[in-house]
């Protein structure tokens, strides 16, 4: 082992090109391709589209006669997203490149879950709040013109909800699972002796 | 002195060691390039916030060390196209300095990508006589686990280059 420590220790020798100020300036002024950051990137463009669509569904809310009731488990909603988004944008601060390497994929793996945790909760809300809104639309405009999903039959809707899910089961795993499962196995080392 | 001179100096002092780290989790020079800027990026993000409570080289190999382990592409570690064919390791483990130096460093970093991600960085700290107590420090492990750990990577990675199987590598 020593033969490869001297072997080190020359191969250290010519590893000493310096960085150029220009190189640097390159460096800093890059947009990070780092894993975390991107997940923040896609943190923050979630937050800011469903913001429209949320408001859009607050303005239908109001504007339909009869839909009063939904606005509490809307409004409900609502907090809970806004709870959820701020939390994670916030829970991604707390992981530290300095940290110690064990430090860091726990906190990183702890980060990811709690946010898939959450994101689950917040898509199957969604469905069951399109149910409720749903059910009120049948409920309320009985006797009046009704919208097409309502006409399509049984075999389209269970196909429709069927491709929500699994469209949002796959959207989880592409994003953040194989991450997840990176980051446990990595974990998984430390624990091995 | 202006904060990215000053960045610039103490990046140049350690510019070896962030290459080290970089050269051990690529196996290209595209790759290379990209962990080496993310490195320098995130480094020049929390030097501001580095106040010395820990040593300076600790605070670079943790920051470089997480940088390439969060890079690591999604797949499965693959085996290096470089990897060292039998005959290759045992006309090495005969005569081990009858090839040129440089050929000899490609073939340890070669042996070494073939560890684990972690050993990786377990055995990159080990070669760069890093004290158990820092190494801990880095890697958020016991000293003892540090120990056991390294023990193993020496016979694997012995195992690696050589062939040797049976032989102590202490």
């Amino acid at each position: 082992m020593e033969e490869l420590q001297d072997l080190w220790r020359k191969a250290s020798v010519k590893e000493t090109e310096s960085v150029s100020q220009s190189e640097l300036e390159a460096a800093i002024s890059r947009r990070s391709s780092d894993e975390l950051a991107k997940f923040r990137q896609v943190i923050k463009w979630e937050y800011f589209t469903t913001w429209p669509i949320v408001l859009w569904l607050i303005y239908e809310t109001f504007r339909q006669p009869g839909y009063w009731m939904a606005t509490v488990p809307l409004l409900a909603f609502c907090a809970y997203m806004i709870y959820f988004y701020r939390k994670a944008l916030t829970q991604s601060t707390y992981v530290h490149y300095d940290d110690s390497i064990q430090v860091y994929l726990q906190q990183t793996l702890t980060f990811l879950k709690s946010y898939v945790r959450h994101f689950k909760i917040i898509c199957w809300a969604s469905v069951g709040i399109g149910f409720l809104y749903g059910f009120m639309l049948d409920e309320y405009q009985e006797g009046k013109e009704r919208l097409v999903i309502f006409e399509l039959s049984t075999f389209f809707m269970v196909a429709f909800v069927l491709l929500v899910v699994f469209g949002m089961h796959f959207y989880i795993k592409y994003l953040y699972q194989a991450r997840i499962d990176a980051i446990e196995n990595l974990l998984k080392e430390f624990r091995e002796n | 002195m202006p904060q990215t001179q000053k960045f610039l100096a103490f990046l140049n002092e350690n510019t070896a060691v962030i290459r080290k780290v970089c050269r051990l989790y690529t196996d290209n020079p595209t790759d290379f390039h990209d962990y080496f800027q993310e490195v320098v990026l995130q480094l020049w993000k929390s030097f501001g916030s580095f106040r010395g409570e820990s040593k300076a080289s600790t605070w670079v190999y943790r920051v470089a060390l997480n940088v390439c382990l969060s890079q690591l592409k999604l797949k499965k570690r693959r085996v290096d196209n470089t990897t060292i064919n039998s005959a290759a390791a045992q006309h090495w483990a005969d005569e081990p300095y009858d090839t040129t130096e440089e050929e000899q460093v490609q073939q340890l970093y070669s042996a070494i990508r073939q560890l684990k991600e972690l050993d990786r960085a377990i055995i990159l700290l080990y070669l760069e006589d890093r004290s158990y107590d820092e190494m801990a420090d880095i890697l958020g492990i016991s000293q003892s686990n540090v120990g056991v750990r390294i023990n193993r990577i020496k016979k694997q990675l012995n195992q690696l280059i050589h062939g040797r199987t049976t032989r102590s590598v202490a």
